[in-house]
């Protein structure tokens, strides 16, 4: 698993093939977690994409925590959900973002910002 | 010059001369008028061995930063270019030369390295078409810069990396090179101690390279009686503890470089000119040169303010003596003091403000919760659990360095993680920061900062036999080296001490258990005759002097605690050179993928 490098290509299609590659090499090198994450980002980008198309907002550069964190920012709040349900985010995380809802809409954007 | 620089055991003032002569003789090839052109990460390193005046002295008539753009109009006859042997750099030599020749072609054009002259960077300015261009290519081999009087630093900041995560061995070949100059100029060092995986290996090319140089007799008597090598990763858990000196906490908060820290400059606006704001960071210089922070430096934080609030009182105090001054004799003397006492006021209101500063930042909640979760681990309390608090600051992002460092303190101090919670740290990690930390998790991997359970590594044996933990610490007159984190004493100086006292026989096993290599050996069987270089302690007994050298890196809070050994009086005296200095977040930032 010394295909690391293939993670920094920047345009999508190019992006979708090395992280391909990169799971067949992690799967290769029995590395189980590294397969694991990179099937997860393959499908979290695939949920991005969805997405901008979506909202006309750009999500694909984000990680999880920050996807979410701009759904129940701006109340899609069952957009969320789908993806919390998908990667079986643990409940402890998704108490801390119920506050980020509760937050929003409440309008407490300050504290929003101190979160 | 630097006079601050002789005053320890050993005059390590000696060094500096030498790399000044050194540097002088290069820039005297270039008979004429030069311009120097520098690579920006050596400007500050060099200041600190030869100032402008000098430099102007010997024909320099301008300087430069190396840029990409074309050099500013100049009627020099030389250019010399200063850099670092960087590829990168050599792009833009070339684009400098080229764009010069294009103008009026009278000009030489010379570089020199530092530290020293790489193959590739020559191969890459054959290619871009400007070797030939090139009058003179030589090497400036700064392979140590005296930063106190008791500080040699390699100024070489990404060593742990190179060695480490690049298996790249060059730095270990430069720190055997900078021991052999140090043996050149003190004599050769008759003990050779080192814990730590580089050690063995330093300390055989440092034995070649003593032979290869021939001519040196060996009844040179040394000023240094013992060498102890020590690789930073036999300790990485002192750099994950937060340092609590004065100097330990303006590294952690602010970083400093080549002796400089910046502050913001709010803090340090005078009233005199308050409508035009300050905009540039306030630089201020941290060295033994200042009085006021040479009593400071090594102090907890907790003692600071006491010491500042005396010096305030000693100052004030000076100052009424004017009034008793009745002679024109007494007023002349007390005259003559007025630049002294100005100088001291001035230091006074710098470090008040700096040590503000500093307390603002460790009053908030974060650095307390922080604080006491690494207290926590070190005491081996809940370590083999998710931590709450660090779960905490995943879910709510907090600086990815702060997470790290707490997860590998947590890692070290529970000898690696179980396979579930390592897995549960990684998943998370990667939910929160993104998918490209995956590399991130991996270079800490792979230099063993964070890990699975299993190995020899046992930390609560370690923490027991060496006492790495003391209780009741007195911060303002400690009695024990953990007063610098407050409370537990950083592993790599109780190496030190215990090599001093009673020996490291009596640690065997331990020093089984700590990672990497033991070396312990006798370089030279000869009587040590001692001749100070600096200011002699007449009458006492001459005391050991120990060379303690960081591979990979020391932090600030290290160099206290050794001070504090040294200022003990039982004639061990030591003196640090390390490849460069270190905290939580610059020995992690360079293993985070960006």
């Amino acid at each position: 698993c010394h295909i690391h490098n293939s993670f920094d290509t920047f345009r999508s299609d190019e992006r979708l093939i090395s992280l391909h590659s990169a799971q067949e090499n992690f799967s290769r090198g029995r590395d189980d977690f590294g397969a694991k994450m990179t099937e997860e980002q393959l499908y979290l980008l695939a949920e991005q994409n969805k997405l901008e198309q979506e909202l006309d907002e750009s999500f694909v550069e984000k990680s999880l925590h920050d996807t979410m964190y701009n759904l129940l920012k701006t109340n899609h709040i069952k957009r969320a959900e789908h993806l919390r349900k998908q990667f079986k985010v643990s409940d402890k995380r998704w108490g801390w973002w119920v506050r980020i809802t509760a937050l929003a809409e409440q309008g407490h954007f300050t504290e929003l910002e101190a979160f | 010059s630097a006079p601050y620089l002789s005053t320890g055991c050993v005059n390590i003032g000696l060094i500096r001369e030498e790399s000044r002569r050194e540097l002088l003789q290069l820039l005297d090839k270039f008979h004429g008028s030069k311009a120097l052109v520098w690579d920006s990460a050596l400007t500050e390193q060099i200041s600190l061995i030869a100032e402008y005046s000098l430099l102007k002295e010997r024909g320099v008539d301008r300087m430069f930063p190396l840029r990409g753009s074309r050099l500013p109009k100049s009627s020099v006859q030389h250019v010399v270019f200063v850099t670092r042997p960087v590829l990168a750099l050599m792009d833009l030599i070339a684009h400098n030369i080229k764009k010069e020749e294009e103008g009026d072609g009278r000009k030489e054009y010379h570089i020199i390295f530092v530290p020293w002259k790489s193959f590739l960077c020559i191969q890459k300015l054959e290619d871009l078409g400007v070797f030939g261009a090139l009058t003179h290519m030589e090497e400036y081999r700064l392979d140590l810069i005296a930063l106190d009087s008791d500080i040699l630093s390699m100024e070489n900041p990404s060593c742990f990396y190179d060695v480490n995560i690049d298996e790249d061995g060059t730095s270990l070949y430069l720190v055997a090179k900078a021991i052999t100059r140090i043996q050149k100029q003190y004599g050769r060092i008759p003990m050779l101690y080192g814990k730590g995986k580089s050690c063995k290996s330093i300390c055989s090319l440092v034995q070649k390279m003593w032979i290869e140089q021939g001519d040196q007799s060996e009844d040179d008597h040394s000023q240094i009686d013992r060498l102890l090598i020590i690789d930073r990763t036999a300790d990485l858990i002192t750099p994950l503890v937060t340092q609590l000196t004065y100097e330990g906490l303006i590294d952690e908060v602010y970083g400093i470089s080549n002796t400089g820290a910046s502050f913001p400059p709010e803090k340090f606006q005078t009233s005199s000119k308050s409508d035009d704001l300050m905009t540039e960071k306030k630089k201020i210089i941290l060295t033994s040169k200042d009085d006021l922070f040479a009593q400071l430096r090594d102090c907890n934080f907790n003692a600071v303010g006491p010491t500042l609030k005396k010096e305030a009182k000693s100052i004030s105090e000076k100052y009424e003596e004017r009034h008793s001054a009745k002679t024109v004799g007494e007023m002349k003397q007390f005259v003559s003091q007025m630049p002294q006492m100005q100088q001291a006021k001035a230091s006074l209101a710098v470090h008040t403000n700096i040590a503000e500063l500093i307390k603002e930042y460790t009053d908030e909640d974060d650095f307390m919760d922080s604080l006491s979760t690494q207290q926590d681990f070190l005491n081996g309390i809940g370590t083999d659990k998710v931590n709450p608090y660090i779960e905490n600051c995943l879910f709510r992002k907090q600086p990815l360095l702060k997470v790290l460092r707490l997860l590998c303190l947590q890692c070290i101090t529970n000898n690696g993680f179980k396979p579930k919670v390592l897995e549960y740290y990684k998943h998370e990690f990667i939910q929160t920061y993104g998918y490209k930390h995956l590399i991130t998790l991996n270079k800490l991997e792979k230099c063993g900062l964070i890990r699975a359970q299993g190995g020899q590594w046992n930390y609560n044996t370690v923490q027991k036999s060496l006492r790495l933990l003391v209780e009741d610490i007195n911060e303002k007159e400690p009695q024990d080296i953990a007063y610098v984190h407050s409370g537990y004493a950083p592993l790599s100086i109780r190496l030190a001490q215990i090599l001093s006292h009673p020996g490291w026989r009596s640690i065997d096993e331990v020093l089984r258990i700590i990672p990497g290599p033991t070396v312990s050996g006798i370089q030279q069987f000869k009587p040590k005759k001692k001749w100070q270089g600096s200011v002699s302690s007449e009458g006492s007994s001459p005391s050991v002097v120990t060379l303690v050298f960081f591979v990979g890196g020391v932090t600030y809070a290290e160099v206290s605690a050794l001070r504090f050994l040294s200022g003990k009086p039982d004639g061990n005296e030591y003196l640090v050179a390390t490849t460069n200095f270190i905290n939580a977040n610059s020995l992690l930032k360079p293993m985070v993928e960006t």
